[in-house]
């Protein structure tokens, strides 16, 4: 790399001009604070500005919010395409567009400036600010319910908002027509323009000092720098192929259905890429996000993972590639809704640190609590004002590579401070019940999740009530072999008759005075396995009140005792626990102990048996008194009926015969009302995949799991503990199933969301019941051609024919195939896909048995 | 009162002393080792300097001290075992603190943490009682479950107990109360109450504030107690006897010794209130105050004669919630080190080489460059008068150390690399000044640069000028400046009320009302520490806000009280909010939020001796002349020795001062007079 044709003075100069600029961008962003209109700037600070190049890349920029990081370039890069000849000394420009530029949604308005130096461009200043209400249906311009950026406020494309220094009045009052909070609004569209103007003084200054070539040199050198910087770091990880995954809950229209973040990277020596193409399709509800966001969360991770002390420009970004897929949830075609973005962008950062925690070990990271905010309308203030109650509430960080994550904080990109309880009370109509730590809702692992916050409030006047928040259905994941955190919760009048609990996003739910909330927000992931925990630390967190006892028993492995006033560790239980652990290791990696059966015939029995051989204790029940006796003897607990399994269970596995039956059992038996939240129903009865969908929706409302997970290889297979299950739903919800699935499958897949466990196996029965009718057709041919058929099976079993009903052909009976290719032909016709083959597969089983099969070997 | 007054300032290696005799107005100054296992040590030391010059102790009539006991217990995390009462249900408020992490480079970093907890969740009780917002009792307190609190507390033998409640500072019986049930069953116990250390509205910084207090207090109670025998030992028994603030006032033994919490960060105090006082007796009004040691640079700003003031700080991320000056501070000192990165970027700092090593030309085992090591090279230093020729300087070894970590790397000569590292330096504490000046709508132009600390005036010209300041000031003992300052200081006893009312709503009565009770008190608390009334003045002030913004700003309280003081008190809101933040709303609504007084007791002034000229030549003043590097050009530049400069003698850069405790650089062009005060005063034009 060059030094710009000053090696000698440049190590010097470049620090000199660096230390200028990081001090311009800091004295831009306290013009603005100062200046600033609202609270949102002044106090949350939801404002940054930088000074680009004249290519909009970024040279310097104040992180106040790393997503910014993106955000200038795209809004910068747009006011240039759109004024490609037009753009003179005194201009300013506006722009909130998601779309045409980068911001992250409406309210984040730039002010965007050139600088020139001596009559030449030499690059620009910005400023980007969120607005207190930029226009449409709800206060504050953030609708959970937007179907349409239409819905979210009013958006401006890159527009001239002063020409040679004059402000145009005009696009003022636009904006101010269309805005709650004129006065607020154009305050800090004011206050921006003052900082941008204080940056273009300041910078053409530094250029004076140093020279146009040397100056404009030194940014790109800058630039290059951070790059460089950037890729060595990437050069020293491991090369290969790594992949994230995380869910949301939901996208705020279609509740109960998780959206899927997914990313590939690929890194080979400096080089770094990442593919988001596997991420769900564009959601209906604002859970998009633009690709400049998609950027910056892969900035703000590698920043992350290779210096948090990096000077950042736009170098960082030029080290990495992004592919995101046209019509997906990060690259939504217009006019998606954008405005709720946060969860999404928490699940990226998320699913970026779970695919390179194994390339980059040192800063592994279990997921944290996300983000959330809840807001209070409706109701007059002390000040005789209808403000609003809006508060920021964090929860627990995830357990870390050295440590353990920390409690009651803000985690990856969010970083707003929690409103004092004496200023809420004094202010509204509210008064704070309990304020603490949740016990128990830190992940286990080596490195403990932290807690998540409990708030609880009484309201005091009838008043409107709006949640956006996360990870109430889906918990932050573990890593490396450590726990989930607690899932979050609203719950309107708890321990009442009327306890209800809200959707994590929903607006506008109308609270009555004396109505009682709490919100409980999530704990961070345990990151390694709990039992590799130091049991003195374990004490720590007893004696503090973090982990209780049995969770510190049933979880870490380790027997903390009270003696008189003091607790200690009992070495002797601890070290019994944790063989015993040992020993179950593949089993119960997730410290899932307690399971149950609900179905207990002749595949039901083999699963309750091979998971009590496993260590989980079972609950299990049946209809039929013999199959209860059975399943006695082989080590169960068998109950009274469906809803004493779910009171004892946190994975219960339903194995019963129809889809009705299933139905039944999962909504009509009293199971849901006992299990806690958290718990999974696997449905191992094959069903038809809406079945599982419907299901599922039902369990997600109560916290629940539910996956399909019908199971393959047949009774022998079962006998054995190697069946193959197919496994549809939530990924979270999978990897706490797994250890039980696991006690009676050899394989056991996450093949998709909800339903997708039972395509999986009509997929298969498909196929089965085609080779079988195939088999026959050939065997029967070949032995009336006089061919030793077990020779010739032999033989084939060697060859492109083989297949699995012909290696043990006569051992295979056709007696679900009827069902089977049933299912099949409705799913076709459903999907109005012809399947002829299957049709033919259809009418040839129905003549065919176990006899006829057999009798083509003698 | 004695004769003589004698301040002492402990650092973490010099103890600076300062001897002012009131009948000759003779100052004089002493610079000797700290002794940080027992810092009363060094003190004594310093007060049989005194004594030797036949001095006895009973004349001494005041004795004030600066000191980092405190300081250093909390950085240290050495403090006390300490437990906490919070309301029932409430024990997330410490635990969760602000919820954010700072600005800046922790919201990228995995594994920033909040500072430690200085009392565990198990030695937090919770107390069942609840007051509204409004100041009524919603839940009585329960004194039966709270007894039983307490003493399953004091089964954890805590030292001390600090006791937070929701809106103690509207009601602070129940804390009150807490105190004495806690006497009862812990006898000896420390007990701090969040209604007497901070009663003002948010929970989580009075909480922060109370328990830093108790964690502090047996330590801070120890300390002085144990001075205080040993001084009187000595036979030093004047009742005046006080310690530095963070408010840049002082307080006596006693009350320090129960709110150790307002003494952590007065460390940068001393040199403030030397500065009010140069701005007393100079006439410079505006000031930057510019201290730069070994290992940090404090910069703060005197407008109009009066230090700006915040009422809340930080300490390693711990909140304080009490009035201190308002200080920037960044990483920046004679042991900053410099170093080229593999990307072959040079850095200069955070890093710092402290005393131990220390810079390489101390010869103590330092092999990285330093600034020290930079500003020898160049010839700022001399090699043979630092410390006043105590402590020779090895020019080979910064030059080695310049020449293998930056000079070869970079493809740079020695004195070019270390030009470029003074400059890197520079433009970062330039920075800091804008951040306490322009950046907060001052004009640095109306403002004069006043150089202490052992670094201070070495860098003072070259800043001032890049940022085009009216000039710099070098007072007379730059190196003992805040020990100076503890000489001059009041008694300020700081008080706070939170007590939401609309500005248009409230009387003059209920203010008056809110005000007097605030006022006994600190009255007689400064009676009892021996100020007779002509020498007790009282400032009130109000903090006001627009109703529901979430900052409060402070304005002086007019007193008596009137309808007509409400309306200019209203006015005068809005226009320090249009100077603060650009904008004033006439037509919102303001909330007074809390109530502050302060009680002054005033000690008598220090009068600065104005010196007359006594007809000394410049050419007296001469030591040497030495190579000194300025620009990339290598001129041949005098050295003065300070204590030989006269009244009025001016002279023009390049020029070096050398003295005991300091150097002061005059780069070319610069003017330097010497006042009636012995201040260098310098600018680019006559000064």
């Amino acid at each position: 790399m060059t030094n710009n044709g000053h090696p000698k003075l440049g190590a010097v100069d470049l620090e000199i001009i660096k230390a200028s600029l990081s001090g311009i961008v800091q004295e831009m962003q306290h013009s603005l604070f100062r200046t600033g209109f609202s609270t949102i700037v002044r106090e949350s600070q939801d404002a940054s500005c930088a000074i680009m190049d004249t290519d909009a890349d970024v040279i310097a920029q104040h992180v106040v919010l790393p997503l910014h990081m993106g955000a200038f370039p795209a809004c910068c890069g747009a006011v240039i395409a759109a004024y490609p000849d037009d753009i003179a000394e005194g201009d300013a420009f506006l722009i909130n567009h998601p779309y045409e530029g980068g911001s992250p949604h409406a309210p984040d308005v730039a002010v965007i400036t050139p600088i020139f130096f001596e009559g030449a461009r030499i690059g620009f200043c910005g400023s980007i600010a969120h607005k207190s209400d930029i226009g449409g249906p709800v206060p504050g311009s953030c609708s959970g319910q937007a179907r349409e950026t239409f819905n979210e406020g009013l958006h401006l494309p890159a527009v001239r908002y002063a020409r040679t220094g004059e402000r145009n009045v005009e696009i003022e009052r636009i904006i101010a027509v269309n805005s709650r909070t004129p006065e607020l609004v154009l305050g800090d569209i004011r206050g921006q323009l003052g900082a941008c103007r204080l940056g273009e003084g300041r910078v053409a200054g530094l250029v004076r000092t140093f020279g146009k070539d040397k100056s404009l040199a030194s940014f790109q050198r800058l630039l290059d720098l951070a790059e460089t910087q950037i890729r060595a770091a990437i050069a020293e990880w491991v090369d290969g192929r790594y992949e994230g995954e995380r869910f949301i809950d939901d996208d705020g229209i279609e509740l109960n259905k998780p959206v899927r973040i997914h990313v590939v990277v690929e890194k080979t020596g400096d080089r770094i890429g990442f593919d988001f193409s596997g991420s769900a399709d564009q959601t209906r509800g604002p859970a998009n996000v633009r690709p400049p966001l998609v950027k910056a969360a892969v900035g703000y991770a590698l920043i992350s993972l290779v210096d948090p002390l990096i000077f950042i420009n736009s170098g960082i970004m030029r080290a990495f590639d992004v592919k995101t897929r046209e019509g997906s949830v990060l690259n939504p075609r217009f006019p998606a809704p954008v405005n709720t973005y946060n969860a999404t962008v928490h699940a990226m950062v998320e699913s970026l640190f779970a695919a390179l925690s194994d390339a980059v070990p040192s800063r592994a990271r279990a997921d944290g609590c996300g983000s959330r905010s809840v807001i209070i309308g409706g109701r007059p203030t002390s000040a005789g004002k209808s403000y609003v109650q809006y508060e920021i509430v964090g929860g627990g960080a995830g357990g870390r590579a050295t440590k353990d994550g920390a409690s009651g904080t803000s985690v990856n990109q969010s970083n707003a401070k929690i409103a004092s309880i004496e200023i809420i009370e004094s202010e509204f109509p509210t008064r704070v019940r309990r304020f603490e730590l949740i016990e128990d809702s830190g992940g286990a692992g080596t490195f403990r999740g932290g807690l998540g916050i409990l708030r609880e409030y009484v309201n005091l006047v009838d008043a409107r009530f709006s949640i956006r928040s996360s990870k109430h259905a889906i918990p932050p994941l573990g890593a490396r072999g450590g726990a989930p955190g607690r899932t979050g919760d609203l719950t309107v009048n708890p321990g009442t008759r009327g306890e209800t609990h809200l959707p994590t996003r929903y607006a506008d739910y109308p609270l009555k005075a004396g109505d009682v909330f709490r919100l409980e927000t999530p704990g961070g992931g345990g990151l390694g396995n709990p039992f590799a925990r130091e049991p003195a630390k374990v004490l720590v967190d007893v004696v503090q009140g973090y982990v209780s006892p049995q969770r510190a028993a049933r979880d870490y492995g380790v027997a903390v005792v009270r003696t008189g006033r003091s607790w200690q560790i009992d070495e002797t239980a601890t070290t019994r626990l944790r063989a015993s652990a040992q020993q179950n290791e593949r089993a119960c990696p997730m410290s899932v102990n307690n399971a149950g059966v609900i179905g207990l015939g002749a595949m039901g029995f083999q699963m309750a048996r091979h998971m009590v051989n496993k260590g989980f204790a079972v609950a299990g029940f049946d209809v039929l008194p013999e199959a209860m006796t059975r399943a006695k003897e082989a080590g169960v607990t068998v109950v009274a009926d469906p809803a004493a399994v779910g009171a004892v269970a946190d994975i219960v596995i339903v194995m019963v015969a129809t889809d009705a039956q299933v139905t039944d059992v999962v909504t009509g038996s009293g199971l849901l009302d006992k299990l806690e939240r958290g718990s999974v129903i696997c449905i191992s009865s094959s069903t038809s995949p809406e079945t599982a969908r419907e299901l599922e929706g039902v369990c997600a409302t109560r916290g629940i799991g539910l996956l399909d997970t019908p199971v393959v290889l047949g009774q022998e297979a079962a006998d054995s503990g190697t069946l193959t299950v197919f496994c549809g739903g939530d990924a979270s919800a999978f990897e706490r199933a797994k250890p039980v699935l696991s006690a009676f499958g050899a394989n056991v897949m996450h093949v998709g969301p909800s339903g997708m466990g039972q395509l999986t196996k009509t997929a298969n029965n498909m196929l089965l019941w085609a080779c079988l009718v195939a088999n026959y057709e050939v065997l029967s041919l070949a032995r009336k051609m006089g061919a030793d058929v077990p020779k010739l099976i032999a033989a084939l079993e060697h060859s492109s024919g083989a297949n699995w009903s012909l290696g043990r052909w006569g051992r295979s009976t056709g007696k679900w195939a009827e069902k089977d290719m049933d299912v099949a032909l409705e799913l076709a016709q459903e999907a109005k896909v012809p399947v002829p083959l299957a049709a033919l597969v259809d009418q040839l089983m129905k003549g065919m048995t176990r006899e006829k099969m057999k009798a083509l070997l003698s | 009162m004695g004769r003589y007054r004698l301040t002492v300032d402990t650092g973490g290696t010099f103890s600076d002393f300062v001897y002012f005799d009131e009948e000759s107005h003779d100052i004089f100054v002493a610079k000797l080792p700290s002794t940080p296992d027992d810092p009363s040590h060094a003190i004594l030391a310093g007060v049989v300097v005194l004594l030797k010059k036949g001095v006895l102790p009973s004349e001494i009539g005041y004795f004030c001290h600066g000191t980092t006991v405190g300081t250093n217990a909390l950085l240290e995390g050495k403090g006390v075992r300490t437990g906490l009462l919070v309301t029932h249900g409430f024990r997330g408020i410490y635990e969760v603190a602000e919820q954010c992490r700072p600005h800046g480079s922790a919201i990228f970093d995995i594994f920033y943490d909040r500072p430690p907890l200085l009392v565990p969740e198990s030695l937090t009780g919770e107390v069942v009682e609840r007051v509204s917002a409004a100041g009524e009792v919603l839940l009585p307190l329960d004194e039966a479950a709270l007894r039983t609190t307490v003493r399953e507390l004091a089964r954890e033998e805590p030292e001390s107990i600090a006791v937070c409640l929701l809106f103690s500072f509207l009601r602070p019986e129940h804390e009150a109360r807490a105190r004495t049930i806690i006497a009862e069953e812990m006898p000896g116990c420390a007990v701090s109450l969040s209604s007497d250390i901070a009663p003002q509205i948010r929970e989580y910084y009075r909480l922060s504030t109370t328990v830093i207090n108790a964690y502090l207090e047996p330590i801070l109670a120890r300390y002085i107690g144990n001075l205080e025998r040993r001084l009187s030992h000595a036979g030093l028994t004047t009742p005046q006897k006080s310690i530095m603030q963070s408010n840049g006032g002082m307080a006596t033994f006693a009350a320090s010794a129960k709110k150790p919490v307002a003494t952590v960060l007065s460390g940068p105090a001393g040199g403030i209130t030397a500065s009010v006082q140069t701005c007393r007796a100079t006439g410079l009004k505006n000031l930057i105050t510019f201290d730069m040691g070994g290992t940090s640079c404090d910069v703060a700003l005197i407008k109009d004669g009066e230090p700006s003031v915040q009422n809340r700080g930080t300490i390693e991320g711990r909140d304080i919630s009490l009035p201190m000056i308002d200080i920037n501070t960044v990483s920046a000192g004679g042991g900053t080190i410099a170093r080229v990165d593999r990307f072959s970027r040079l850095e200069v700092g955070p890093q710092s080489a402290g005393a131990v090593p220390g810079p390489a030309c101390y010869g103590r085992g330092g092999t990285e460059p330093t600034i020290t090591d930079c500003n020898l090279v160049l010839g700022y230093l001399g090699e043979d008068t630092f410390l006043g020729g105590k402590m020779k300087l090895n020019p080979q070894a910064a030059h080695r150390a310049i020449e293998t970590h930056v000079a070869e790397t970079l493809q740079l000569g020695v004195l070019e690399a270390a030009e470029g590292i003074v400059r890197i330096i520079n433009v970062k504490m330039q920075e800091a000044i804008k951040a306490i000046s322009t950046m907060r709508g001052h004009d640095v132009r109306d403002f004069r640069l006043l150089a202490f600390g052992g670094a201070g005036p070495l860098h003072a010209g070259a800043i001032a000028d890049e940022l085009g300041m009216a000039g710099v000031v070098v007072p007379p003992y730059p190196g003992v400046y805040s020990a100076m300052g503890l000489l001059m200081s009041d008694v300020k006893h700081d008080y706070v009320r939170s007590k939401l009312a609309g500005l248009a709503t409230v009387t003059a009565d209920e203010i008056v009302k809110v005000f007097a009770e605030m006022e006994s008190h600190a009255t007689r608390s400064l009676r009892d520490e021996g100020f007779a009334s002509g020498h007790i003045s009282i400032e009130r002030a109000l903090d006001m806000r627009y109703a529901g913004q979430g900052y409060e700003i402070t304005i002086a309280c007019e007193y008596p009280v009137s309808a007509n003081a409400i309306a200019e008190m209203r006015a005068r809101f809005d226009e320090t909010h249009r100077q603060m933040f650009g904008h004033t709303a006439p037509e919102e609504p303001v909330e007074i939020v809390s109530y502050r007084l302060r009680g002054i007791g005033r000690v008598p002034p220090v009068e600065v001796p104005k010196r007359r000229r006594e007809g000394v030549p410049l050419a007296d003043a001469l030591r040497e002349r030495r190579k000194v590097r300025f620009n990339g050009v290598t001129l041949d530049c005098p050295v003065y020795r300070r204590e030989r400069l006269d009244v009025d003698v001016t002279f023009t850069g390049p020029a070096i001062v050398d003295q005991l405790d300091a150097t002061t650089v005059i780069p070319p062009n610069h003017i330097a007079r010497v006042d009636e005060f012995k201040n260098i005063l310098i600018g680019l034009g006559p000064a």
